[in-house]
């Protein structure tokens, strides 16, 4: 039998990186030079991305819950929840395993379009 | 034509229509000549940031699905049966790639005008020791790469013509249109070539959905065969086997994404919307190639059994074999799919050798042995080296034995390690170049002593993402215990400004 998919470990694992993540941004020392300067250190912290991208609006990256809809999706795709050797009736031609995977992926193209169309905008890219 | 044997064998009207399809190709190149509009670098290797939609979209897709996906795939398919299909969402995942650096990485781009991924190494970092490093990985992989097409399109060649040209002639004769287009245009010639083989191979993957599965008498039946023969390829995968799909969405998701020439596209696109759009599109790919290859793979298994691991790799030649000799129809249909499987190859190769040549020109001739030169001279330079690199090239795939997909796994093993310098790097600041070099260099030494030990697979997982997790375990212990100072110190920068002094 498939083992419980550990979403408690997912959990603390998330608070980890955020920790790492944390510290390793927001530091805006004086490696900084002039903006515009074509040797411009432009790596940005989260409050400072809109300065250092006055280009980009928004980028999904930086928006949290896209990417536990993608766990979630992923999670359907990736078959460990399945008995083992199991294979299941057949559904336009594939195993039933396989059409939950296939239909998941479909969905994860879905939303990564919505994502990429409503999350990753930039300053003027409609002109 | 002969097939009896089961090998693809052309006639002399289909080699006809070949050949003219691959002149084709240097009439396009020299019309993209025509059209350049300098002699500079962003206009030779990026076709002076002018991509809009149709260009990006299929010069993407025909770059991402290479000879490997036709024949490395079908193959695969064939000896592990639906665990395959993993493909579809390693393939998908590339996508989900692009989200987490590519918006600030095209912005800066813009803004910075990079040419190369190592400009913004060099950029981001200021080490040149990161850069020198990153760029011999990438170098690295895309000859690795680059050899696999060629290995391929010799085989091909080969077997259509019975044997009477053989493979080493076959990878020359392609090489060197190539190397031609390549050289009169740059990525203009390469990307509107690339069009019309994306074009080329939708319609072949088109034909394929409809012929093949018929062989087996239809889809279901196949499956239901496959069931009888071999039941595990048809079952859910072990625990093991799921850990292998993780690492592979890893593997392609990070590795393939950060591909230079993929960089590059992103870079040369006209507009954000342009590339918003292509990728949008690209999104759906997966389900309509990638899948087409696994439902081959599947039906061929089941039409010809028994086959071993290299005979598999040609496993769809053999398969098209048996429907030329079908009818008339079905051979011509064949001579478009071939035509496909050489575009697949070609478009793949050429991009990637005029990577290859981008970044020897940019990121080590120049700032190495002529760091004041103009652009004209780069651009010529960088035009001379894709003809050395070619024929380096050229001479290991005519000496070398391997199967397509045992390539493409020690290539992204080592590819990968330099996705933290942009997955990281765009995002963390303290991550210094001391940090980001220890990181490479740790997972790309675990990856290495994995290999060679004979560990490919870790509780399921490639070397290369065993090396990856830790090279990123490097990367976050080392920025939270040594965060990048102002002084310059850990991103090298003082290192630079005291080279130039």
């Amino acid at each position: 039998m498939a083992e419980a998919f550990p979403i408690a470990d997912l959990v603390v694992f998330n608070r980890f990186l955020k920790h790492i993540e944390g510290r390793a941004k927001g530091f805006t020392g004086g490696w900084e030079i002039p903006k515009g300067s074509r040797t411009e250190n432009s790596m940005g912290s989260e409050d400072s991305a809109r300065e250092t991208y006055p280009e980009l609006i928004s980028e999904p990256r930086k928006v949290g819950w896209i990417w536990w809809v993608y766990l979630f999706l992923y999670a359907v795709a990736i078959p460990w929840y399945w008995p083992a050797g199991y294979r299941g009736p057949l559904v336009a031609g594939f195993p039933l395993w396989v059409a939950v995977s296939l239909t998941a992926i479909l969905v994860l193209a879905i939303w990564t379009v919505w994502v990429i169309q409503r999350f990753w905008r930039g300053v003027g890219e409609d002109a | 034509m002969g097939t009896e044997t089961g090998q693809l064998v052309f006639g002399k009207g289909a080699l006809i229509f070949i050949g003219l399809y691959l002149l084709s190709m240097i009439g396009v190149g020299w019309i993209g000549r025509m059209r350049r509009q300098g002699n500079s670098m962003a206009d030779f290797y990026l076709a002076g940031r002018s991509m809009g939609l149709v260009v990006l979209f299929l010069t993407l897709y025909a770059t991402q699905y290479s000879g490997n996906t036709l024949f490395g795939y079908t193959g695969k398919t064939y000896r592990i049966g639906f665990t395959w299909t993993v493909s579809v969402l390693f393939m998908f995942s590339i996508i989900v790639g692009y989200q987490l650096f590519a918006p600030r990485l095209v912005a800066l781009a813009r803004r910075e005008e990079f040419i190369t991924p190592g400009d913004f190494i060099t950029h981001r970092f200021k080490s040149r020791l990161l850069t020198l490093i990153s760029t011999a990985l990438m170098i690295y992989a895309l000859c690795n790469y680059t050899l696999a097409q060629l290995k391929a399109m010799g085989a091909a060649v080969e077997g259509i013509t019975n044997g009477a040209v053989p493979s080493a002639y076959g990878i020359v004769a392609l090489a060197i249109i190539m190397v031609v287009y390549e050289t009169l245009g740059g990525m203009r010639s390469v990307a509107w070539t690339d069009v019309l083989q994306g074009i080329v191979l939708l319609a072949g993957f088109l034909i394929l959905v409809f012929l093949i599965p018929d062989l087996g008498g239809g889809f279901p039946a196949v499956v239901e065969k496959i069931s009888q023969l071999d039941p595990p390829k048809v079952q859910v995968p072990s625990l093991e086997g799921c850990n292998t799909w993780i690492s592979y969405i890893l593997l392609l998701g990070c590795g393939a994404a950060i591909y230079p020439q993929a960089i590059q596209r992103l870079y040369a696109s006209k507009s954000l919307r342009a590339l918003k759009r292509s990728l949008s599109i690209m999104a759906f790919m997966p389900l309509t190639t990638t899948l087409i290859a696994l439902i081959c793979g599947l039906t061929a298994f089941v039409v010809m059994p028994g086959l071993g691991r290299v005979e598999s790799d040609q496993v769809l030649a053999r398969i098209c074999a048996v429907i030329m000799s079908s009818s008339e129809l079905g051979y011509w249909l064949v001579v478009v799919v071939f035509a496909a499987a050489l575009a697949a190859l070609m478009s793949t190769a050429d991009s990637a050798l005029l990577s290859i040549s981008s970044m020897f020109t940019r990121d080590i001739y120049q700032p190495y042995f002529r760091p004041d030169a103009r652009e004209a001279e780069l651009t010529l330079v960088g035009k001379i080296s894709s003809w050395g690199i070619i024929a380096i090239l050229v001479v290991v795939a005519i000496s070398t034995e391997k199967t397509l997909v045992r390539l493409l796994e020690l290539k992204f093993e080592m590819l990968i390690q330099v996705v933290p310098c942009f997955f990281l790097g765009l995002y963390w600041k303290r991550l210094g170049a001391k940090t980001a070099l220890a990181g490479l260099l740790a997972g790309l030494t675990l990856a290495l002593i994995l290999t060679f030990a004979g560990h490919r697979m870790v509780w399921g997982f490639h070397a290369g993402a065993v090396g990856l997790m830790v090279n990123g375990a490097v990367c976050g212990l080392g920025t939270w215990l040594f965060p990048a100072r102002d002084n310059g110190e850990i991103t090298g920068h003082n290192s630079i400004l005291q080279e130039k002094g």
